[in-house]
């Protein structure tokens, strides 16, 4: 069974295309990340699968289409950039709204707003909660009637240092729980440490899809420079181990292929009558590769 | 499903400030406003005092007096009712969460249908006891003899909440929409009637009556005392079913209109 299964989906403001033909499948236990900069349609995209923005062409099925769009969207826990709320009701009566809507039976109010840290300030209204607040009890909203998807967008947005931390804590205590998680995010640190597979996107189009470590790859850059560089990379580009050399500040990066090693590089130098003055091996970051991607 | 969703309303308003002020303020009003004049005194020669208190009249000036307090209490329901979710952004969220646009929409009406038919059992809980009250020898057949009033009444204040309901829809800012809604009511369409209307179809075209506002005012008209022949002034008020068959008219397109804007519109 596939959790989400979207084709060709695209949407248009006016001249702008916001998403362009996106296909994406997420299958159960998947941490799926959006990477993307901000405006890239990350957030359409949430709004297509999620019925509030009408897509101009393309479909989108939740759960093999077993159920309506409407009930589909009741076992799917959502967590927006900005929490919405009645801003005159407190905690409680809130979470029972969401309950109401889910038709969740029996929910475990007590606990899920222990669980979010906001148990003591269950009984203020919800526009006397600071931004970290409202966000938590919007992740206890999103846990209601024990959704088998969870949906985040950009859940760190605007949160202090600690604010992060807790919720980052609880995407990783909900996704050991063996739910599916869709996220989306600018951060890209953040999609690192989470996700297990990611899609970047870009001015709506779908640049790169995998596993996160199919993305990041086991390629390695290895830096290098010498007092001439000419002659150093007329000799790497003859090597077949190198598949790319670009030059920067006198340092030449190459991408190699992962058996490749420091020493041997070095040797091949040596051998030739080079001797290098740096040489540092990096392991490329989802970040080089989402710069490398986008640009 | 109905009550279900009748349920979700009503939690979503019975903790709002604003809701409580409109329905105290509907309840104490409508027995009060009715206060201000208990009779009319008329010259000897045509008949002596007209009470509006007795029954049958009281339901006819009751009715007026509920005509606005519906277009006032009501059409800001009909206007808060949607707008907020919108700056709350919680039709957004109701919709994620769980709802489809459709149950959305029949769940404001059902809401909007369960007010209109308290506003109509208040009225006739008011009515029967004013009526009881003041008239000194009550004929069973009197007490009823403008039941009718009930179901316009009920009709009546619907049509008002969900024309205020739709331009909710369409304009989505609270402030907006009720400006529009005065402005329109009170000024426009009169404007239209007697300015545009008369310079088009003749200064006495009865189907200046027709228009939509209008049409719901006059389905609990003014209760013009009843002089003899004299006094028949057809052309003011639309016939009651006349009345009753426009305010359903009128009411079915608000509805349409706003049903296939919200169901098209990106959240």
């Amino acid at each position: 069974m596939s959790i989400l299964s979207i084709q060709n989906l695209t949407k248009e403001y006016g001249v702008i295309t916001a998403v362009n033909n996106l296909s994406l499948e997420i299958q159960p236990g998947e941490i799926y990340g959006l990477l993307g900069p901000n405006g890239s349609g990350k957030t359409t995209t949430l709004g297509m699968i999620l019925g509030i923005i009408h897509p101009k062409s393309g479909n989108y099925q939740w759960f093999d289409g077993e159920c309506s769009e409407h009930d589909a969207r009741k076992r799917i826990g959502t967590l927006l950039e900005t929490p919405n709320f009645y801003p005159y009701m407190n905690a409680i009566q809130n979470l029972e709204i969401v309950a109401l809507i889910k038709k969740a039976k029996n929910v475990p109010y007590d606990e899920l707003l222990k669980l979010v840290n906001l148990h003591h300030r269950k009984n203020s209204p919800f526009k006397a909660y600071s931004l970290g607040m409202k966000q938590r009890l919007a992740i206890a909203a999103a846990l209601i009637g024990d959704p088998d998807v969870l949906i985040f967008d950009e859940p760190t947005n605007g949160l202090d240092p600690q604010g992060i931390a807790e919720v980052r804590e609880t995407i990783r205590t909900i996704a050991e729980k063996g739910k599916t998680i869709i996220m989306a995010s600018h951060i890209l640190d953040e999609v690192e440490k989470i996700c297990s597979h990611v899609a970047i996107i870009k001015n709506g189009n779908l640049l790169a899809t995998g596993t996160v470590g199919s993305i990041i790859s086991n390629d390695k850059q290895i830096e290098v420079a010498t007092a001439d560089n000419t002659s150093l990379m007329r000799l790497l580009q003859a090597h077949q181990m190198v598949f790319k050399i670009t030059s920067d500040n006198n340092i030449l990066t190459l991408s190699t292929d992962e058996n490749v090693t420091a020493s041997e590089i070095n040797q091949l130098c040596f051998e030739n009558k080079i001797t290098l003055t740096h040489l540092v091996v990096r392991k490329k970051s989802l970040e080089a590769e989402f710069l490398e991607i986008t640009s | 499903m109905i009550l279900h969703l009748f349920k979700l309303e009503w939690k979503k308003l019975a903790t709002y400030r604003l809701f409580q002020i409109l329905a105290a303020s509907y309840i104490i009003l409508l027995p009060l406003s009715f206060l201000i004049g208990k009779n009319i005194d008329l010259p000897t020669e045509t008949g002596g005092t007209i009470s509006f208190y007795t029954f049958p009249k009281v339901w006819d000036s009751l009715a007026y007096a509920g005509n606005w307090m519906s277009f006032f209490f009501l059409g800001f329901l009909g206007v808060l009712l949607i707008t907020n979710e919108y700056s709350y952004k919680t039709l957004r969220q109701n919709l994620i969460t769980g709802m489809s646009r459709q149950e959305y929409f029949i769940g404001k009406h059902i809401f909007m249908l369960s007010v209109s038919l308290a506003v109509a059992i208040y009225y006739c809980i008011v009515g029967l006891g004013v009526g009881f009250y003041y008239t000194d020898y009550v004929i069973s057949e009197s007490v009823f003899q403008h039941i009718d009033l009930v179901p316009r009444f009920f009709l009546m204040s619907f049509a008002y909440m969900n024309f205020a309901f739709m331009l909710g829809i369409l304009l989505r800012k609270m402030g907006l929409a009720l400006f529009f809604y005065f402005v329109y009511t009170l000024i426009i369409e009169m404007v239209l009637r007697y300015y545009f209307h008369a310079k088009i179809f003749g200064e006495d075209a009865e189907s200046r009556n027709y228009y939509p506002l209008n049409a719901f005012e006059d389905l609990t008209p003014f209760p013009i005392p009843d002089f003899g022949p004299a006094t028949q002034t057809s052309n003011i008020f639309l016939e009651p079913n006349l009345a009753i068959i426009l305010s359903l008219v009128y009411s079915v397109i608000f509805i349409f209109i706003g049903y296939s804007v919200f169901m098209k519109r990106d959240l």
